[in-house]
């Protein structure tokens, strides 16, 4: 039979199979409604139309999950007697009256699993049931849930690895956030803590071209610090932010570990153009710019190119309120927040008249806005920034140009700070960019000037006209907060990679066997499984019962493996409490 | 009663001796006569850590030109840093590993990468001596694997087999198993096992300045005494009810008493839940902190009100008196603030200590130390009022208020201020005087010293304890019989003996299984005997003779302890009832 049924103090049954605990022993209902809470917030991850439970038990779980109320609910128990055992223990009627649908005997399992998918639905499967021998439940919900297309969502090992410095860094800090808002296992190699260093090679030579050696020299060291990182994680999906010190030859090499490798290219590729070194040796390529920049990109090789615009932050670009204080500190009528490239030099000049801010660094020879410049010139933190957006009435939003003197008429890409400024619930006038009917639509709240002429006729009219304003920035902050956040992104990344290499994220267990693990063990543990049979799962229980065919003294592959076995037990004990 | 020959000890009391490297282990494997490195393995948590202060401090005094390693959990590794005279924290990632393990697959590839990563790195350090701290078969393995010439705790045979190293450790390792009659505090207990039986009474933490600038800005723009509480605890069973911290901080605000709450960023939801049940300001100080914030918090509150937790150990290294709650798995004499004058309210039910993964569906030790007693005994402790601590600890009938300070040898001791005495504080005082002799410390004299007398001298226990004494001298002579046969070589006869010394050791494991009081005593001979090594028949029975001999001594020992002024007056019944069965 496999199964026993025992009684709480008060008298209610609790479930054991093969000597696992399926119930709390104490208190069941009380066990079942945390779990049944776990399961509809997994549910939620993919935000599943239905929850099909593997197994019935005693009905206490299926009793919580019903509760809770949220979703149809689906049981399959393959075992009728234990189903006959559970229907006489409890009066269930209510329960298997609030089912969707309820599937026992040997064939459920497999009968739904060859049925095509009705929805978007969860499965899992009660509490125990897949740590113990049974691993035919293991197997059932792996069936099903292949057959529910689901193999692939399992979270992804993704590293990231931010530049030392610049506007791409704090994108890779929101990325990271955003991952792992999306549950994924993101590690984020955040190199900022670098800058100090390679501003001390000043130090040795302030000579241009001897201060280019040492540079590549720094990024030389920095990048065999991430295939180390690389080699000692192993993840899925390394994702590198634009500027990221990562050259070519690290690259291969981290392609050679089997790791995906990823970039996700927020500047201009006219501007920038270190990509045409580097794009080959990416997997995938990922561009704020629209088609023209994507066909450049693809004509230097890489695998895939693919349009991904900037987005905003929610948890820091955020409302906030301003009082009188921070409003004198930080408030303006109008304001610009941004480097004193070549356009905004001469454009902004046409603001002069007005109760104008600007804000930012690299404005080395601002002329005649010297006056406007704010704290010498000095750096503003995303934080400050918020602050500027939040205390501003209008935000001025004039993405960089090198090559012209106010708004770029040939301008493709939309700039974080469009889409930061729209979070904060504050107001923008931004330049036409050809990217921006794709992310913001007609009645989004953005207001949008095709000279700087226009530019200040809508400042002015939109200066006069404070309620305006304010419908306009809500609106805009409700479409960045539908679909222009971080998370939005990288979910889009995510997606963009699954659909590209299915097999390289499917199932939860690429490595299952030892057989599929020899090609891939370091030196010594390689050993060590090639004296095990094939078919022995990738499990440390079994790796470790795997040492007693040895004898006499432990060697180092053998000795790790049982301490990482002990290390596990006490670890998820740990973990499960 | 005839005399019990103690058996010496080798002298084990200066590093430099233990076991010898497993062979798998690179270098010379000889023991170093001087001590340049030491390796202090404690991958547990806040309070184990800076419980591991006062064992660091002695290191350093003796050895002051050694470099000191502690190798810790990187989640405590802040803590680790702030105790002093440490030359290098190295930080391994139990979190990472874990997470890698969970993961399967190149996870697990990955994290067998890291734990080959550490140990190599240790090896390549070539430590003279290592302390492992940490009672754990995967830390056995661990130490088993680098093969530090002088290992002292847990580690492993070259095979795997996880062994004791030290005779302290053995005791700490029979101690973790019966918590209750355990001799020493686990400050104690981790410095003995370092081979010291004295050391700094103090646990230690360094606050630098600007910590304590943080705190004194966290607590500006209030003039009123202050007590911290920690409301949360690393489990639920550990943590007292939010409606008991809420009710006695209403109880303290009605004396002008401002309590700040202390805490990770995770409690911060209790701190609201505490803050609106008490209905009165408070000042959250959860996630407000870093560990060295934390310390510098405490040391600017009067007082601070917790339950078994790293901020109670924190709050003595800071010198901050202590409202300790212990209930659940925790007990005073075992983890109390090491320090004077702290008061410790314990839940004394009769399931406690519960094991420490118990999982306990209705923890109602936790409902038996009521908010009005610790609101009281926080304000006379706050006023030095402790004639009126007294007066309120004879009043309660579960919660057992104790008073913490050191015995004339210089142990910590948690002592009742009911003037009652259990059992079990007269079985551990009784353990305490037996391994303080042992350790070379000065005897004891006022270990039985129970007020009032309620339980003292405790026959039945003195009896049972008088029979383990004489079963282990009959065994002892069985084993004596046994070597002397074994060089006989007489194949009947060493049967015989043999099966008269198995005998004897069933009649031990017996009255064992039935009185669990003795189960201290036979668990450490237990742990002693794993290191038997192999060799002839006449070997093995001696050293089973001196293990019994010496368990005889112990055991008669605590007995007399127990009997006291019975078996002063002549009064024989004790030794009478142990001696009927046998």
């Amino acid at each position: 039979m496999g199964w026993s049924v025992a009684r709480t103090a008060v008298g209610d049954p609790v479930l054991s199979v093969e000597g696992q605990r399926i119930d709390h022993p104490a208190d069941p209902a009380a066990g079942a409604r945390r779990w049944a809470m776990g399961v509809v917030e997994r549910a939620d991850t993919i935000s599943a139309s239905s929850i099909v439970l593997i197994g019935f038990g005693l009905g206490h779980q299926v009793t919580a999950l019903l509760e809770l109320g949220q979703r149809p609910i689906v049981v399959i128990e393959p075992r009728l007697d234990l189903l006959a055992c559970a229907l006489g223990e409890r009066d269930l009627r209510t329960v298997l009256e609030s089912l969707a649908e309820l599937r026992a005997g040997d064939d459920a399992v497999s009968d739904f699993a060859a049925e095509s998918a009705a929805g978007r639905e969860w499965v899992d499967a009660l509490p125990g049931l897949l740590t113990t021998s049974q691993r035919d439940h293991a197997d059932a919900l792996e069936k099903v849930r292949r057959r529910l297309g689901l193999g692939d969502q399992r979270p992804l090992r993704i590293s990231i690895v931010s530049p030392l410095y610049g506007g791409s860094h704090p994108i890779a800090l929101a990325a990271a956030r955003g991952l792992s808002r999306l549950r994924h296992q993101v590690e984020l190699l955040d190199l900022s803590r670098f800058q100090a260093a390679r501003q001390a090679l000043d130090l040795f030579s302030t000579k241009p071209s001897a201060r280019l050696g040492l540079e590549a020299g720094l990024t030389q060291v920095l990048g065999r610090g991430v295939l180390a990182h690389v080699r000692q994680r192993r993840p899925d999906v390394l994702l590198a932010l634009a500027q990221a010190p990562l050259d070519a030859e690290v690259l291969q090499q981290i392609g050679r570990e089997g790791v995906l490798r990823a970039m996700w290219f927020v500047e201009d590729h006219r501007l920038m153009d270190y990509w045409r070194t580097v794009a080959p040796h990416y997997d995938a390529f990922f561009s704020i710019e629209g088609p023209a920049a994507l066909a450049a990109i693809s004509a230097h090789g890489g695998g895939l190119v693919a349009h991904l615009p900037c987005a905003a932050d929610p948890e820091l670009h955020r409302p906030l309120e301003i009082g009188p204080g921070e409003r004198r500190l930080w408030g303006s009528d109008v304001s610009f927040v941004g480097a004193g490239y070549r356009n905004r030099r001469e454009g902004l000049r046409r603001f002069a008249d007005f109760d104008f801010r600007i804000w930012g660094n690299d404005w080395n020879q601002p002329g005649p806005l010297a006056g406007f410049l704010q704290r010498g010139g000095r750096r503003v933190s995303s934080e400050e920034a918020v602050r500027i957006f939040n205390a501003t009435r209008v935000n001025l939003n004039l993405h960089s140009s090198a090559w012209c003197d106010g708004v770029d008429p040939q301008g493709d890409f939309v700039n974080p700070r469009t889409f930061e400024i729209a979070a904060c619930d504050a107001f923008q006038v931004v330049d036409r960019r050809a990217g921006l009917a794709s992310v913001f639509a007609e009645g989004d709240g953005i207001a949008v000037a095709t000279s700087m002429d226009e530019m200040r006729e809508l400042t002015r009219h939109h200066l006069a006209r404070p309620e305006e304003r304010r419908a306009h920035a809500a609106r805009a902050r409700r479409r960045v907060l539908r679909d222009h956040t971080y998370e939005h992104r990288m979910a889009d990344l995510v997606a963009a990679l699954r659909t590209r290499w299915p097999e390289r994220f499917m199932g939860a267990r690429a490595l299952a066997t030892v057989a599929d693990a020899k090609g891939r063990a370091p030196a010594g543990l390689r050993e060590f499984l090639a004296r095990l049979p094939g078919e022995t799962p990738l499990r440390l229980d079994a790796l470790a019962r795997g040492i007693g065919q040895g004898s006499g003294d432990l060697d180092d592959a053998e000795g790790l493996v049982l301490f990482l076995h002990q290390f596990s037990d006490l670890y998820l004990a740990e973990a499960g409490r | 009663m005839s005399a019990v020959a103690a058996v010496p000890w080798p002298a084990e009391f200066s590093l430099g001796s233990g076991v010898v490297a497993p062979a798998n282990a690179p270098g010379p494997r000889r023991r170093s006569a001087r001590v340049e490195r030491i390796l202090i393995l404690n991958l547990t948590r806040l309070g184990d850590l800076l419980q591991t202060s006062p064992t660091i401090a002695t290191l350093r005094a003796l050895h002051p030109d050694a470099s000191i390693t502690l190798v810790a959990d990187r989640n405590f590794a802040a803590v680790a840093r702030g105790i002093p005279h440490l030359d290098e924290v190295l930080e391994v990632s139990l979190d990472d590993m874990g997470r890698q393990i969970l993961e399967g697959g190149e996870g697990l590839l990955s994290a067998w990468t890291m734990a080959r990563d550490l140990v190599e790195s240790l090896r390549c350090a070539r430590f003279d001596v290592a302390l492992n701290l940490s009672s754990s078969r995967m830390s056995a393995i661990l130490m088993g694997l680098v093969g530090v010439p002088d290992t002292r705790g847990w580690s492993a045979t070259p095979d795997g087999c996880r062994v004791i190293c030290g005779r302290w450790s053995k005791l700490f390792a029979a101690s973790c198993l019966h918590r209750a009659a355990a001799p020493f505090n686990l400050v104690d207990t981790y410095r003995l096992i370092a081979g010291f039986a004295a050391g700094p009474e103090a646990l230690a933490f360094s606050v630098g300045a600007p910590a304590r600038a943080q705190a004194r800005e966290l607590l500006a723009g209030s003039t009123a005494p202050r007590v911290a509480f920690q409301l949360g605890a690393s489990r639920e069973i550990r943590q007292w009810p939010v409606a008991s911290f809420a009710a006695v901080i209403r109880a303290l605000a009605g004396v002008g008493i401002e309590a700040v709450l202390i805490g990770a960023a995770g409690d911060h939801g209790l701190a609201a839940t505490v803050a609106q049940l008490a209905g009165v300001p408070v000042r959250d100080l959860t996630g407000a902190t870093d560990i060295s914030g934390l310390a510098a918090v405490l040391g600017e509150c009067g007082l601070l009100v917790t339950g078994d937790t790293g901020p109670m150990h924190l709050a003595a290294a800071v010198g901050t008196p202590v409202v300790g709650l212990f209930f659940g798995p925790a007990l005073p004499h075992d983890t109390g603030p090491y320090g004077r004058d702290h008061l410790l309210v314990h839940a004394a039910v009769p399931c406690a200590p519960c094991a420490h993964a118990a999982d306990c569906g209705a923890p109602y030790c936790r409902q038996e130390i009521s908010p009005d007693l610790v609101a009281a005994l926080v304000r006379d402790r706050l006023a030095g009022r402790w004639e009126a601590i007294e007066q309120r600890a004879r009043a309660e009938a579960i919660a057992r208020v104790h008073r913490t300070d050191f015995d004339a040898a210089g142990f910590f001791r948690a002592t009742p201020l009911d003037g009652r005495s259990g059992t079990n504080d007269l079985l551990r005082l009784a353990h305490r005087t037996l391994f303080s002799e042992e350790s070379g410390a000065p005897v004891i004299s006022d270990a039985i010293d129970a007020p009032d007398g309620v339980v003292v001298p405790w026959a039945a226990g003195a009896a049972v304890f008088a029979r383990l004494g004489l079963l282990a001298r009959e065994a002892a002579a069985c084993a004596q019989q046994l070597a002397r046969a074994g060089s006989a070589a007489s194949f009947d006869s060493v049967e015989h003996a043999h099966a008269k010394l198995l005998a004897a050791e069933e009649s031990i494991a017996t009255l064992a299984a039935t009185a669990p009081e003795i189960r201290l005593l036979t668990t450490l001979t237990g742990f002693e005997r794993e290191r038997l090594d192999s060799g002839s028949v006449e070997y093995l029975a001696h050293q089973t003779a001196a293990l019994q001999t010496r368990l005889a001594r112990r055991a008669l020992h605590v007995a007399r302890q127990l009997a006291g002024p019975l078996q002063q007056e002549g009064d024989s019944t004790w030794m009478s009832t142990a001696t009927a069965t046998l």
